[in-house]
């Protein structure tokens, strides 16, 4: 019997939106240091909560990583 | 004071209870700054002027340019090359002759933030750029003044209200500014103009209801606007408690470093 494996999503929508698909479980830091993302500096959304660093995501989980932006 | 006139231009709002002649009354001596008068301050502008907010300040140190006018609609093509702040005061002292329009042709900076803030009572955030951003948001904190913050990139828009002490800051949710190529400006990723003109409406509408006294505003709610969805999201977020900035251990001291 095969193993069905999911992957989580990441939307990430700006500035180009992309979708990255990770294996997962995983913590929130280590998502975004995969990602090569700061941080300190974009939002990591769970339908409506901000995820904090220290969270495990599940591999069936979509997120969404939101960077500071600063168009007027 | 209103006159007859104000009172027969002001009648749909003032019938409303939330408003009513006390609200008015507090609108026409309320005094708001709006920081930027582009996308965002265009609309921002129109609907504080309308609803007859007294004093509007306008800081922008650009000049208006021919690219300007796809969503910066308080300018208009004979505008082009003349100071934002001049062009906005023209087009809102034509608009509503009743609102004090203060012109303030400068880039808001470290050196001048306080000063500038101070006067004012509530702050609109239409600057296009992360380190107007984050000084506005340190320089209302120091000053205990509400602030409205908008951003726009693409096809979507957030908005945040944020009171001093009592909820989160912009600090909070972005505690640095991401590097360059994570947060281009609007032309290198591009906007669509519609995108300013709700967001920048919404933050009139949180200005209005700061005044007033109405409703609830936008505090610990980050609200998302996606206009290709035409989708309006909105995520919960908290005070945290390693801001830099009215977190329990600040490290900032003065306004201005992102």
């Amino acid at each position: 019997m095969s193993e069905v494996t999911r992957n989580m999503k990441v939307l990430v929508p700006l500035p180009q939106r992309r979708v990255y698909e990770l294996r997962g479980p995983k913590k929130v830091r280590d998502i975004l240091k995969e990602l090569g993302m700061p941080a300190e500096s974009v939002l990591v959304i769970r339908g409506n909560d901000l995820l904090t660093p220290d969270v495990t995501v599940p591999d069936d989980a979509e997120i969404e990583v939101r960077p500071a932006i600063s168009g007027g | 004071m209103r006159d007859d006139t104000s009172l027969e231009r002001y009648a749909r709002q003032v019938v409303l209870p939330e408003i009513g002649p006390a609200g008015q009354d507090k609108l026409a001596r309320a005094r708001v700054l709006i920081v930027g008068a582009g996308g965002l301050g265009s609309p921002a502008a129109f609907y504080l002027a309308a609803a007859g907010v007294g004093t509007l300040g306008i800081a922008d140190a650009d000049v208006v340019e021919v690219e300007n006018l796809q969503r910066q609609i308080l300018h208009r093509l004979p505008a082009v090359g003349r100071p934002k702040t001049a062009s906005a005061a023209a087009t809102l002292g034509e608009f509503n002759p009743g609102v004090r329009i203060v012109e303030h042709p400068v880039r808001v900076s470290p050196g001048n933030a306080l000063e500038i803030l101070a006067s004012y009572d509530i702050v609109v955030d239409a600057a296009d750029n992360l380190a107007t951003k984050y000084l506005l948001n340190d320089a209302c904190f120091f000053l205990d003044r509400p602030l409205v913050h908008g951003a726009v990139l693409r096809f979507e828009g957030q908005l945040l209200t944020v009171i001093p002490r009592r909820t989160p800051c912009f600090r909070c949710l972005f505690p640095a500014a991401p590097p360059a190529e994570l947060s281009p400006p609007a032309r290198v990723a591009g906007i669509l103009g519609t995108v300013p003109g709700v967001i920048g409406a919404l933050q009139a509408n949180e200005a209005v209801k700061l005044v007033v006294g109405a409703g609830e505003p936008a505090g610990g709610r980050l609200i998302l606007f996606d206009a290709l969805a035409t989708r309006f999201r909105e995520v919960r977020v908290a005070r945290n408690p390693r801001c830099p900035l009215c977190g329990e251990n600040p490290t900032i001291r003065e306004p201005g470093t992102m």
